[in-house]
């Protein structure tokens, strides 16, 4: 098959290697790139980037918080309270969405990560240029939750796709998922009928294909070709929804509760000893 | 010529809304109490807040975890000791943080819907305005009758045309030109505008969905998927312009002409791709801000000056303008995050009741509790 027509020089993508703990200066230092550049040469209006945000907050809303403040416990009080809430805003609940679908899409099967740095960037074609080539290698390209649009892309199959079903699953199989478990949750009938196959993608796809399961084959084809979406779409969205619930709903048990229980017990106990000391 | 029937049967309005809806099918779905379907309203919720991005999340956290919470804790601030609601502490709780959050998103939009009015190319990106005033700009000067251009429809025809030849030039399509004059369609169509005032303020919001946008971006993956490659995102385009085509065609020869392996890889590695890509539905809204704006401002200054000869000065014109529109663009984004920070720090002078904080009345009180082994009501 064919890959593509486009010059297949853009190994850029294949070379890099995001490590996903890089120190907190490396960090730092991209950080305050990005916060030139999103006010300098922002993007896209009416989104403003995260990085953006968080340098607002810190300069102009803890400023203004700390020089306004009367006394200071009030100080020691803003300090307190809104430093980790402000950070915790601006990054948590990408991070811990980021590491529950890792997870997640191991464990089940469902393709749900992908190439996500922003559309409007150069080399979004050079994962097929130089190919993820399996499914560990795939794991090593820069990966992010994908949106919902192209989760439709990937679970509805398209007749105009001029590589056929065959292409469809290689695709599905490059992501990082696993066919075997994306294709038995179509129907029960389906799944009793794959309960023979072999797990894994490529055995899996060279048993599919050959000429015993050709109606099979006929029936998975025709369901994934349904407009409408199938099944194996709606488990897919359902697995990617719900890593993004999850860590809103511990962000907000962070903020909410635990934050400032802890700013009130920090005052009450450093002003419990007497003044004379 | 009739458009051939492939291309109108996916394109029917019931399974244009159906998808971009993501109604539940009832009879497929795994669990479904009648029309209640639990799984498809969690994924549901969580699209709209992806839709709507960092400001919708925002507004979410801030509004359940800080708002209401900080609120109540500070109406119950030392209640046990004093026996009454702390008014003072829950009130200046509730302007502050209602006031510092959601304005940080609120001015920088009012500021940019500001300049929308006067100049829609400030919204295109940098980089994504300079190809396409290329591009512009190769229309203009090619063999292209004065007379079209001095007509804003049929320049803004062309250019749509040109577009389609910079985008899908290395495509092997069996249907070019019937693709062609379907794409310039698509993408000159426009929605109506939404009359009464409830879905005025809903399309201001990005809560009422464009199909002429949609309809953009179905052909656009339809052209993609029917090239010969599976593409991993259907709906991105690419876009180039002449100098950066013309580059890339010279480094290609080269790396035919290097003779040994270093300087092959090294002219593979300048060989690349050298535009931006972009997603339909940006490049739909980049489109009608161009044309909103340079094209009209373009059309009218030749029809005012122009003959065959201006055509040298009417590039350097169009040049002049995209310059503007950058700086202008520049300047909105500086602007809103100065006013920002004024209102953030002018904020305190107007939650402030008295000059004592609730800090220190709590903290007087521990000291109390401490040192008489009693309450002291009256603080």
């Amino acid at each position: 098959m064919k890959i593509s027509n486009i010059s297949a020089s853009n190994n850029k993508m294949n070379n890099k290697q995001v490590a996903f703990q890089s120190s907190f200066v490396e960090r730092t230092y991209e950080g305050s790139k990005k916060i030139a550049k999103d006010l300098f040469e922002p993007e896209r209006f009416g989104n403003m980037g995260r990085w953006l945000f968080l340098a607002t907050a810190f300069i102009f809303l803890l400023g203004g918080r700390i020089i306004g403040s009367r006394d200071k416990n009030e100080k020691r009080e803003t300090l307190t309270r809104d430093v980790p809430t402000i950070a915790i805003i601006a990054g948590a609940v990408p991070i811990l969405e980021r590491w529950m679908s890792k997870h997640l899409q191991r464990y089940t099967g469902f393709a749900i990560m992908g190439n996500t740095k922003e559309k409007d960037s150069e080399d979004i074609y050079a994962e097929i240029n130089s190919g993820a080539k399996n499914a560990s290698e795939a794991e090593k390209l820069e990966k992010g939750v994908v949106s919902n649009g192209q989760l439709k892309n990937w679970y509805i199959f398209d007749e105009n796709l001029s590589s056929g079903f065959q292409g469809f699953c290689e695709r599905l199989s490059n992501l990082g998922g696993n066919l075997k478990k994306t294709f038995s949750c179509l129907n029960d009938d389906i799944k009793e009928k794959l309960k023979g196959l072999n797990s894994e993608n490529k055995a899996f796809m060279k048993e599919l294909f050959d000429g015993k399961n050709s109606d099979l084959l006929k029936t998975i084809e025709g369901l994934f070709k349904d407009k409408e979406g199938n099944n194996a779409l709606r488990q897919a969205e359902f697995m990617k929804a719900v890593p993004k619930l999850v860590s809103i709903a511990i962000t907000l048990g962070l903020l909410g509760i635990f934050i400032p229980l802890f700013n009130i017990g920090v005052t009450e106990k450093l002003n419990k000893q007497p003044q004379n000391q | 010529m009739k458009v051939s029937n492939n291309l109108s049967n996916n394109y029917s309005r019931s399974n244009r809304l159906a998808i971009k809806q993501g109604a539940p099918k009832i009879a497929n779905s795994n669990v479904s109490f009648g029309a209640i379907n639990p799984k498809a309203g969690v994924v549901n919720l969580m699209n709209f807040i992806e839709r709507h991005g960092f400001f919708a999340e925002f507004l979410i956290l801030d509004f359940i975890s800080l708002i209401a919470p900080r609120i109540a804790v500070g109406l119950e601030r030392d209640r046990d000791k004093t026996g009454k609601w702390n008014i003072k502490a829950g009130s200046e709780e509730a302007r502050r943080e209602l006031f510092s959050g959601p304005s940080i998103f609120i001015i920088p939009a009012l500021i940019m819907q500001g300049f929308k009015s006067y100049n829609p190319a400030t919204f295109i990106p940098k980089e994504n305005l300079a190809r396409m005033t290329e591009i512009f700009k190769s229309v203009v000067s090619d063999k292209t009758a004065p007379e079209t251009i001095k007509n804003t429809e049929e320049l803004t025809k062309t250019y749509a045309g040109a577009l389609f030849d910079d985008a899908f030039k290395e495509f092997k399509l069996p249907n070019r030109e019937e693709l062609r004059s379907e794409f310039i369609k698509r993408i000159m169509a426009q929605d109506k505008k939404p009359e009464g005032f409830i879905n005025k303020v809903k399309a201001f919001c990005g809560f009422i969905e464009s199909h002429a946008n949609n309809s953009f971006e179905e052909l656009v993956k339809e052209i993609n998927n029917k090239n010969n490659v599976t593409p991993l995102n259907p709906e991105s385009l690419r876009i180039e312009g002449q100098t950066a085509a013309a580059a890339r065609v010279k480094a290609k020869a080269a790396v035919e002409a290097a003779t040994d392996a270093a300087a092959k890889t090294k002219a593979e590695a300048e060989a690349g791709y050298k535009g931006i890509t972009l997603s339909a539905q940006n490049l739909y809204k980049d489109f009608h801000n161009f044309v909103k704006d340079i094209v009209p401002t373009a059309a009218k200054d030749f029809k005012a000056n122009g003959t065959e000869g201006l055509k040298k000065a009417f590039g350097d014109f169009i040049d002049t303008v995209k310059t503007n529109r950058k700086w202008t663009r520049i300047s909105a984004s500086v602007l809103s995050f100065l006013a920002v920070g004024s209102f953030l720090l002018y904020l305190p002078k107007l939650y402030k009741v008295s000059n004592v904080s609730p800090a220190m009345d709590s903290a007087k009180r521990a000291q109390c509790a401490a040192e008489d082994g009693g309450e002291n009501e009256n603080i």
